[in-house]
């Protein structure tokens, strides 16, 4: 089996992504590193501004001025896809062999055409499918993602479907070409609950069904609970902790992590008050040296004015903290610790 | 679909009737055309048979039922100069407004698109600023003194196109230029916008992760979503030039259309004349409107017209 | 995670009006540097600068009187004397002073049109916006019937009936042009309802009128300014179209429009007396469009920060 077969699909190596804006320059991405095996799921946790959903532009190559990639490097199957050679290739893997689903359905389908217009348009571009064919896969796909009727409705406009109907159309448009590695970009922020949860099935039958990868990106730890198998959390456009659900979940060993983990709601405790981390997300313009949780994690030292490295363990999990807890699940007498 | 076309219709007479009703108001009640229309030297004898001659001289109610009933027939009278009904004259005339004015408008559609398409693709860029600039000059300038420039530099000194009148292609050039250039100025402008706002959508975004070629997320998705309001303005356009905006061009270069036989009835006191002219040119404008609404009702799907 | 709320902010008093004054002395400070950065934007904030100096202190900048006729010196040429450094028209009469004259016409229509047609607009498009309802329907289906008439065409009826002057040039220019400030009106103050701190102003019980007053009016002032300017630039260019027909300013005073039709007989022979006036017009028009599309990039922060980041100052869209 050649290199292309055996490593890994996506490698992101020390990426680096600023944007140039009027207040300054913004550095929303940097040195984050992770890989994306073949059919494997992946969670990409971090809140609002940690610098996520811009890590997937980049990887997709559809970063946009003011933002740019400015250091590091961004390989599918081994070949780079960032700088002008990798454009080329970044153009031919997009919708084909890496696809997206992003996090508005309202607005991400064109108003003015139907919706086996928009899924046709993707399989005779890239499979060079006959109109024919085009329409037959299209009700296929319709129906693969739980579309009730799907002859009928591939011929609606996207107005006259559901946010949740959309949102499954744009999955359908993604998995058209069935590609390797399937980017869910915040896919249920957009939605009500429980609609949320029909569209995580989904994502977690179709991987399975077809064997994909997936990146799922998230602040939502729930949505990640159901889906992946390895979890990664962002901060301040570092990646903190990256590990196996399992790891994350019930050992959590970064500061960070364990402070979401116990801010999370629980239905079955009756709690005085939320649990939250004090502070605010760092400015990212004029980020603190060091460790960006620093200013609001509660072990931290002076030794965090130092950056720390992603250190790998013997579980082959990877933790970037001087603090990193003992790898011990949350103490027992921790009644804030949730159940997952 | 059908009801709302119907209602459109339905509004559209309503609407044709207040046209009347003001033409009507104007001509008798703000001024006394007698006063204004003939020279100071006209004697009372003379305003007087002006007066009746128009009818101005029986009670209000009794002049306005004639009136409608005239315009319903389509009898707007006689023009006072000419001697044949109103109406004929108009008709005559409209026919050279519109090839103007189709002319004109096709030139500055044809052309504003890939203008403005263009320019929003790299906008701050050199042929962004370029283009911008240029539109904003031509619609910058008075119509009167473009006319006349192009006149002074075509007919007078190079003499390669005619100066004046209606006649073969040649002499349809500079009027239609003239009249195009300001357009052109607005749709590039409008176009530029347009495209930049669209190709900042958010299906276009969806749209390249697709992996879709550029050219078709640019010419396909954006411009297909830009293209209603710039064709709203295209039509807007037409409709601002028959609402009299062709006059200027027309009597520059004296070209027999609708807009220069309004100048010359106002020039001749023709007030039959000048009344049949707004009322017909206000019932065609009223029409227009109609047909552009129903036509964009059926375009975009999603715009729900009141 | 808890959120820190400021609350050394003063929410009432004296010393809000300071820090808003602040506040606003800041927003022009900056809006200035831009203002000096963009090149397009400060040519046409400088061409409307000098044309309001220029009519008002006209009696004092022009060498000569307008009217006053040197027939021997008729159909000089530019730049051939002193005494009429841009030459004489047909009848002798000096350009330069016309054309500086002649600014202040247009400075005086442009002005009350945009003021006159600019409240009235407003107003309707305001109480349309904010009550909506009946009376927005009802503001609407005026607006939208008299857009539907032949407006020049009206115009010029209306014109040739009530006689031509300064005076019905203003009126006509008024009726044809206040629709669109109340269609611009309405639609921001619509959206502005919208937005959750009207509904919290009405909630705590402010009363209408201080809604609009205190809430909505500033939020207008950008969108109605720039709209404004962009009307003026268009009376100016109406103003020359109907006196060159004869219907605008009557001889003997002084308008561009006014010199463009003196000097359309004489324009093979005597081609300044038509170009001078046009390029006038056509350099402050362009002017007055490339201030307004800077004043609307300015006002809109998203726009503000797209033309920064793409590295160049360029005039934004003029619809």
């Amino acid at each position: 089996m050649s290199a292309a077969d055996t490593g890994p699909l996506l490698e992101v190596d020390g990426l680096d992504v600023c944007f140039f804006t009027r207040a300054g320059v913004v550095k929303a991405v940097r040195g984050v590193s992770f890989d994306v095996h073949r059919g494997e799921t992946l969670g990409l946790v971090g809140e609002s501004g940690s610098g996520k959903s811009v890590t997937s532009l980049a990887i997709l190559g559809l970063l946009q001025p003011p933002g740019r990639v400015t250091g590091g490097e961004i390989r599918w199957k081994g070949r780079s896809v960032v700088g002008r050679g990798g454009a080329k290739l970044a153009k031919r893997i997009r919708g084909h062999e890496l696809a997206v689903v992003f996090q508005d359905p309202m607005t991400s389908l064109n108003p003015l055409f139907t919706v086996r217009a928009q899924i046709a348009e993707v399989l005779r571009h890239h499979l060079g499918m006959s109109r024919r064919q085009a329409d037959e896969r299209v009700v296929e796909l319709l129906d693969l993602v739980g579309i009730p009727a799907p002859r009928a409705r591939a011929d609606a406009y996207p107005h006259e479907l559901s946010g949740g109907q959309r949102q499954r159309v744009l999955i359908a448009m993604a998995l058209a070409c069935e590609p390797e590695l399937l980017i869910a970009d915040e896919p249920t922020t957009a939605l009500d609950v429980t609609i949320q949860a029909q569209i995580l099935e989904l994502i977690a039958e179709i991987q399975e069904r077809l064997g994909l990868a997936v990146l799922l990106i998230t602040h939502d730890l729930g949505v990640v609970a159901g889906v992946c198998k390895r979890v990664a959390v962002m901060y301040g456009g570092k990646i903190m902790e990256q590990g196996s659900a399992e790891q994350i979940f019930h050992r959590p060993a970064h500061p960070y992590t364990r402070g979401l983990l116990r801010s999370t709601p629980r239905v079955d405790v009756v709690l005085p008050r939320l649990v939250g981390i004090d502070g605010m997300p760092p400015d990212l313009i004029a980020p603190p040296p060091g460790c960006p949780f620093q200013p609001r994690c509660d072990v931290a030292s002076a030794q965090c004015a130092e950056m720390p490295a992603l250190e790998r363990d013997e579980e082959g999990r990877e933790v970037a903290c001087w603090h990193a807890s003992d790898r011990d699940p949350l103490r027992a007498g921790d009644e804030h610790a949730p159940v997952v | 679909m059908g009801r709302f076309a119907l209602r459109r219709i339905v509004y559209g007479i309503v609407v044709m009737f207040l046209v009347t009703v003001v033409v009507f108001v104007t001509t008798r009640l703000i001024g006394d055309p007698s006063k204004t229309l003939l020279p100071l030297t006209a004697t009372s004898a003379e305003r007087a048979h002006f007066k009746h001659v128009l009818g101005l001289d029986r009670p209000l109610p009794v002049q306005f039922f004639h009136y409608l009933a005239g315009v319903v027939h389509l009898d707007f009278g006689n023009s006072l100069l000419q001697s044949r009904p109103a109406l004929g004259i108009v008709l005559e005339r409209l026919p050279n407004t519109f090839e103007l004015v189709g002319f004109g408008l096709a030139l500055a559609v044809l052309l504003a698109i890939p203008l403005g398409v263009l320019a929003a693709l790299k906008p701050g860029s050199l042929l962004d600023k370029f283009t911008v600039v240029i539109s904003l000059s031509g619609l910058s300038v008075a119509q009167v003194w473009l006319g006349l420039l192009l006149i002074l530099v075509f007919a007078a000194e190079l003499k390669v196109l005619p100066s004046a009148g209606i006649g073969g292609f040649s002499h349809l050039i500079l009027p239609g230029v003239t009249f195009g250039l300001p357009a052109l100025g607005r749709l590039v402008m409008l176009t530029r916008s347009t495209m930049i706002d669209e190709l900042n959508a958010q299906y276009v975004q969806t749209a390249r992760a697709k992996g879709m070629p550029e050219w078709r997320v640019v010419g396909l998705h954006a411009l297909r979503n830009a293209s209603i309001p710039i064709l709203t303005l295209a039509g807007w356009e037409l409709i601002r030039a028959l609402a009299g905006f062709s006059v200027v061009v027309e009597t520059v270069f004296a070209w027999p259309g609708v807009g220069y036989l309004a100048f010359q009835s106002i020039q001749q006191s023709d007030v039959i004349l000048l009344q049949a002219i707004v009322t017909v040119m206000g019932f065609l404008i009223i029409a227009i409107n109609v047909i552009l609404d129903v036509l964009f009702k059926g375009l975009d799907r999603r715009v729900q017209l009141a | 995670m808890t959120v820190r709320v400021e609350t050394d902010a003063p929410l009432a008093g004296p010393s809000l009006f300071r820090r808003r004054l602040a506040d606003a002395r800041a927003g022009l400070r900056s809006g200035a540097v831009e203002l000096l950065h963009d090149r397009a934007g400060l040519f046409g904030f400088l061409v409307i600068v000098i044309l309001i100096v220029v009519a008002i202190f006209a009696p004092l900048i022009a060498p000569q009187d307008p009217s006053a006729q040197d027939l021997l010196n008729r159909l000089e040429p530019p730049f051939h004397s002193w005494a009429h450094p841009l030459g004489t028209d047909a009848i002798g009469r000096d350009m330069l002073s016309r054309l500086i004259y002649g600014s202040r016409i247009s400075l005086e229509v442009g002005a009350f049109v945009v003021a006159i047609a600019g409240s009235l607009g407003t107003t309707f498009g305001l109480l349309a916006g904010y009550f909506g309802g009946k009376v927005d329907s009802f503001v609407m289906r005026v607006v939208d019937t008299q857009i539907a008439f032949p407006g020049l065409l009206m115009a010029l009826l209306i014109i040739a009936v009530i006689g031509p002057s300064l005076r019905s040039l203003v009126i006509v220019l008024s009726i044809d042009g206040w629709m669109v400030y109340a269609r611009v009106t309405r639609g921001v103050t619509a959206s502005l309802r919208q937005e959750p701190f009207v509904e919290a102003a009405e909630l705590i019980g402010c009363r209408s009128r201080r809604v609009i007053f205190r809430h909505v009016l500033p939020n207008l002032t950008s969108p109605v300014l720039t709209l404004g300017v962009l009307e003026f630039a268009r009376v100016i260019l109406a103003e020359a179209a109907l006196s060159f027909l004869g219907l605008g300013i009557q001889p003997p005073a002084v308008s561009w429009g006014l010199m463009l039709a003196d000097g359309a007989d004489y324009l093979f022979s005597a081609w300044w007396i038509v170009s001078l006036p046009g390029i006038g017009i056509a350099l402050v028009v362009l002017g007055i469009n490339l201030f307004a599309s800077w004043l609307r990039v300015t006002s809109d922060p998203h726009a503000r920060d797209k033309r920064f980041a793409s590295g160049t100052q360029v005039a934004g869209a003029v619809t």
